[in-house]
């Protein structure tokens, strides 16, 4: 099994690393992959069901997605729209079962520190591939239309970085493509900051800085207003847990109480700015995005809030799909989307009950980090990223397992 | 047995897979004899839209005009005192892209699908008919003129017939012509004049009468073109085919959706049984 494990591993940073350009490469949808991946991992299960312990909410969880699916195609007549969220949890699950009992959370979480430091190095090589030679032989070799595919393949992007620096340079697929425009390399870039940060938190190892602040570049060479957003709560976030560490400390001067003052000043500031490039006033933002996204639930009935609207009416009623909680929320429900969102978060309450577990906060912040970036595009639903969530996901859900608690 | 393992659960579901699947076939027997499910119908119109004569341009109801009119409330107002209390069906206009026009509509009651339909569709006619109507004023007003000017062309007729008495007339004053003009000596001469004045007259009588003629006829089909054209000319926005109870059927709840209603019956025994079973492990 311990084998089966490390390759099942092994296959699963193969996947997330080149899945995405293969794709495109190829101008071939693989999302049946993901139905591969999910069925393959249940049949290891299968076939090693003595050695996999199941909980009761493993098995009420799992319920809950099989009915909630079942509702969805055959009473609502939708199709498989929940299946993606039911991917995530249950192959976070399946592999919190095939794979983390079978080997040490330190392989583990190397394999997930080695597809970051692909990605990252990948974001390097692809700024300056794009600043030396230009992006054309990218575009051509993964050119893949995707309104008649499905399958975006490499795409020139805006970079927002023109208005500032002399040269201009489009903005950062990744290798994971720009499957949800520039969103998916800069959202990437504040997880790898993020990861690389509590990395050298914990082993003081500078080189984990100097990557973290690395992240932190490619994301200010190829930003989004959504990834700075992601950025700035991290950073708050962080700050937050620095101050725990210090709250008993005496208060010496005030003096970072004020530049503290300056900077969140200078941060909201900023963030007018940048929310105002584009558009004309905030309120123009406000009434446009928020407003045209949400006024559609005035319509809703019961029904509908609980269980989601049908296609016909999501069209009807809403414009605007650029907040995808909001989108979720039309299509599923309080009822679909509460299921996803209060499954992960029950595993993340649950985690805590296990102290003896390395590297919780990260994989918790990264989890967190990856649901907020849903404030715009869905970024963790795209094929590649999608899997890595899983992994950080899995993690979290056997750190709280009763079966990593029996290790101890 | 102090752990639930996978293999626990897949032993004990498939223990209970005979219970399941007759759990799923029961279900399904029963379910759609208990009526627990309100039914619900939808009916789909195909709308012809009004129709105007060619020479006669008229803003006529288009689909971004029906769309507009079936999303404003006081449309819904309007609805809800005109079903006389059987209920609006919901509806929705939709457009192919051949630009056919389709009304759907649902509701839980056939009746109120038909009173909805059938209101909807007169409400949307009055606005048809509004514009049609300022148009057969119109037309109307021509008409007035035209039969005025055939009356006057068929009552000038027989002004240009020569009558006995103009002969009579006409004869009386050659008689005197003559007696005035003896001395011409020449006959031919004499009566030259009054033969070219009847072959110019008759002539001239005859080309009247034809061209008198081709105008009344004219005027007379012009008439009768605008006669049809206020009859049958223009039409107001309509469904294809009336609105019968035939065109009704039901949506829900139909098979599939007892068949996901089985399943959610038999996957439910499954989860009460593995909790159960979990919980008797622990203890």
């Amino acid at each position: 099994m311990n084998s089966i494990a490390r390759y099942l591993l092994g296959y699963l940073v193969i996947h997330i690393l080149l899945i995405s350009i293969v794709q495109a490469f190829f101008c071939q949808d693989l999302k049946i992959l993901e139905l591969t991946l999910i069925f393959g991992a249940f049949g290891i299960a299968f076939f090693n069901s003595k050695k996999i312990t199941l909980e009761k909410s493993d098995i009420i969880i799992a319920f809950l997605f099989v009915f909630l699916n079942i509702y969805y195609t055959f009473i609502e007549l939708k199709g498989l729209i929940f299946f993606k969220m039911t991917y995530v949890i249950l192959l976070s699950m399946l592999l919190s079962k095939v794979i983390l009992p079978f080997i040490s959370s330190n392989e583990y979480l190397k394999k997930i520190n080695l597809i970051y430091l692909i990605l990252l190095v990948g974001l390097v090589i692809e700024y300056l591939y794009i600043a030396i030679f230009g992006n054309k032989f990218l575009v051509d070799l993964f050119m893949c239309n995707g309104e008649m595919t499905g399958v975006r393949g490499y795409i020139e992007l805006y970079n927002i970085t023109r208005e500032i620096l002399p040269y201009h340079i489009q903005g950062l697929n990744s290798l994971m493509m720009a499957q949800q425009g520039g969103q998916t390399a800069s959202q990437l870039a504040v997880i790898i900051f993020i990861w690389y940060l509590f990395k050298f938190q914990n082993n003081k190892d500078r080189i984990n800085l100097y990557l973290a602040l690395l992240a932190v570049l490619m994301l200010f060479l190829s930003p989004t207003i959504a990834s700075f957003f992601l950025l700035f709560i991290s950073i708050g976030i962080i700050y937050l847990l620095y101050l725990k560490t210090i709250l008993n400390e005496p208060i010496k001067s005030f003096l970072n109480l004020y530049v503290s003052i300056f900077i969140a000043c200078f941060i909201i500031y900023l963030l007018v700015k940048i929310l105002t490039v584009k558009h004309t006033s905030l309120d123009f933002v406000y009434e446009k995005y928020i407003l045209g996204s949400v006024a559609g639930f005035t319509k809703f009935n019961l029904k509908e809030i609980l269980l989601g609207v049908s296609y016909e009416r999501e069209l009807e009623l809403f414009k605007l799909g650029e907040i995808s909680y909001v989108t979720q929320l039309i299509k599923f429900g309080f009822v679909g989307v509460g299921v996803f969102y209060l499954s992960i978060f029950y595993y993340i309450i649950r985690v805590f009950s296990n102290k003896n577990v390395q590297a919780i906060v990260p994989n918790i912040f990264i989890i967190g980090v990856f649901i907020l970036g849903n404030a715009h595009y869905p970024v963790m639903f795209t094929l590649g990223v999608i899997e890595l969530f899983v992994l950080h996901l899995a993690y979290i859900i056997y750190a709280g397992s009763n079966v990593k608690k029996n290790k101890f | 047995m102090n752990e639930f393992t996978l293999f626990n659960a897949l032993n004990i579901i498939k223990r209970h897979l005979l219970v399941t699947i007759a759990i799923f076939f029961a279900a399904f027997w029963v379910l759609p004899n208990l009526n627990i499910l309100e039914n619900q119908y939808s009916a789909q119109k195909l709308i012809k839209p009004g129709s105007h004569h060619k020479s006669f341009l008229l803003p006529l109801l288009d689909y971004q005009n029906i769309n507009g009119i079936l999303s404003s409330t006081s449309f819904n107002n309007y609805l809800n005192q005109a079903t006389n209390g059987s209920g609006v069906a919901s509806f929705k206009i939709t457009e192919n892209n051949i630009g056919n026009m389709f009304l759907i509509f649902k509701s839980h009651n056939k009746e109120s699908i038909i009173n909805t339909a059938d209101s909807l569709m007169k409400k949307l006619q009055e606005f048809d008919n509004n514009s049609i109507q300022v148009k057969i004023e119109e037309i109307n007003e021509i008409l007035d003129v035209d039969r005025e000017i055939l009356r006057v062309l068929l009552e000038s007729n027989n002004d240009y017939f020569l009558t006995e008495k103009d002969i009579e007339e006409w004869a009386k004053k050659q008689k005197e012509y003559d007696l005035a003009i003896q001395d011409v000596n020449e006959f031919n001469q004499k009566y030259k004049i009054n033969l070219v004045s009847i072959m110019n007259y008759k002539s001239e009588e005859t080309l009247r009468q034809v061209k008198l003629q081709k105008d009344i006829l004219h005027q007379q089909k012009k008439i009768e073109d605008l006669e049809f054209i206020l009859t049958e000319g223009f039409k107001p926005v309509s469904y294809l085919f009336p609105v019968t109870e035939s065109d009704i059927s039901k949506y829900f709840p139909n098979s599939l959706i007892f068949f996901g209603l089985s399943l959610i019956a038999a996957f439910l025994y499954n989860l009460i049984l593995l909790l159960y079973k979990f919980r008797k492990s622990f203890n």
